[in-house]
């Protein structure tokens, strides 16, 4: 029965251990873009910024618009030119 | 000025004064218009067709989307007393039919339902009603119809109907109940019990219905007038204090409107009333 001899031994270690770290080296290249690409393309994540749903602006505005200010009155001078009922 | 223009829409009589012929006919027709859309008695409105598709998302006109986002800006800025959502109130304690069509009925109001203008969902073409619910708009689109409408005239006049009034250039204004002011700027609007009332089982019903019961307000006021910077403004706040009892003369002063209250006989002027009257007063 042959044995390795000692000088052979440690050049195939080292090539063992270059080939360990080349091959763990890959699999972390390749995580990390198949977690980019995911993260581009996967349905549910969203490529922007997400924005609140607005109302149109013209909608917006008579919503937002102050509907309680006061009128100008004064005592009467003449006759009345209109007589008012109720609503 | 010329002789005042006047026609029958929206259920009273809308008077015009001031502007060319053909503005008037411009007037009428624009009440014509709103009254086809918002009727809630003739069966092809669009309030009516709105009304039925209750519970699915219904498209709406421009004009319809832009009068329901005012009516619920006024809901949220009276803290949901003038509510759009009260046609089934009305429909409850008997006003099912034209005004002029109301006869006393032996039967008792049935119970309305409390407003409910937060679960509306809208936007400027589409609208969401829960099912059940029923819009009736016309607590707004008078008024609307008002401001709208003296836009038309090129130069001074007015434009009133039933107890809403806008005016452009000075105007005396006879009120209902007794006495006149001058409108200088701005709307006048009156709400109250006194006209639209009829029997049910022997008691007395009326149009402004409260949102928080879904019945007709017990209101202390029989009527109620505001001055606003437009009539729409006017006719919110007055039916709001007029909503609010007791508390609706401060209300008003809260929020900076001139008001006069009627109870029967009993006239109660708010502070920012009577300081208008007054300084008037101070000043010439």
């Amino acid at each position: 029965m042959s044995t390795l001899s000692p000088s052979r031994l440690a050049p195939a270690r080292r090539r063992a251990d270059l080939a360990k770290t080349g091959l763990a080296a890959a699999g972390l290249v390749l995580f990390g873009a198949a977690m980019i690409l995911a993260r581009l393309q996967a349905p549910g994540h969203t490529r922007h910024a997400p924005q609140a749903l607005a109302a149109p602006p013209g909608f917006v505005k008579a919503v937002r618009e102050n509907l309680l200010q006061a009128g100008l009155i004064a005592p009467a001078q003449d006759a009345p030119s209109i007589a008012t009922s109720v609503s | 000025m010329t002789e005042a223009f006047r026609f029958a829409a929206m259920g009273c009589e809308v008077v015009v004064g001031g502007g060319t012929d053909a503005e008037r006919v411009a007037v009428r027709e624009l009440f014509d218009a709103r009254e086809r859309v918002f009727s809630r008695f003739l069966a092809g409105s669009e309030l009516n067709r709105v009304n039925a598709a209750a519970g699915v998302p219904t498209r709406i006109s421009s004009l319809f989307g832009r009068t329901l986002a005012v009516a619920l800006a006024a809901a949220a800025q009276t803290d949901g007393l003038v509510d759009p959502t009260l046609g089934r109130g009305l429909e409850a304690a008997g006003y099912d039919r034209d005004f002029a069509l109301l006869e006393p009925d032996l039967r008792l109001p049935r119970a309305g339902e409390p407003g409910a203008w937060r679960s509306v969902g809208c936007d400027e073409r589409l609208v969401w009603l829960p099912r059940g619910l029923k819009l009736d708009l016309n607590g707004i689109v008078k008024s609307l119809a008002v401001d709208d409408a003296l836009a038309l005239l090129g130069g001074p006049g007015f434009v009133s109907a039933g107890g809403d009034l806008a005016a452009r250039g000075e105007l005396d204004v006879a009120l209902p109940g007794g006495g006149s002011v001058r409108l200088v700027l701005g709307g006048l609007a009156t709400s109250g019990t006194v006209e639209r009332r009829w029997l049910r089982a022997g008691r007395a019903q009326h149009h402004l219905i409260d949102p928080r019961s879904g019945r007709p307000s017990d209101s202390s006021w029989s009527q109620v007038t505001v001055a606003g910077a437009t009539c729409l403004a006017a006719d919110i706040a007055a039916k709001a204090a007029f909503l609010l009892g007791e508390r609706g003369p401060e209300w008003l002063d809260a929020q900076g409107l001139p008001g006069r209250f009627l109870a029967g006989e009993e006239e109660v002027l708010n502070e920012g009333w009577r300081r208008s009257l007054e300084l008037e007063v101070a000043c010439t």
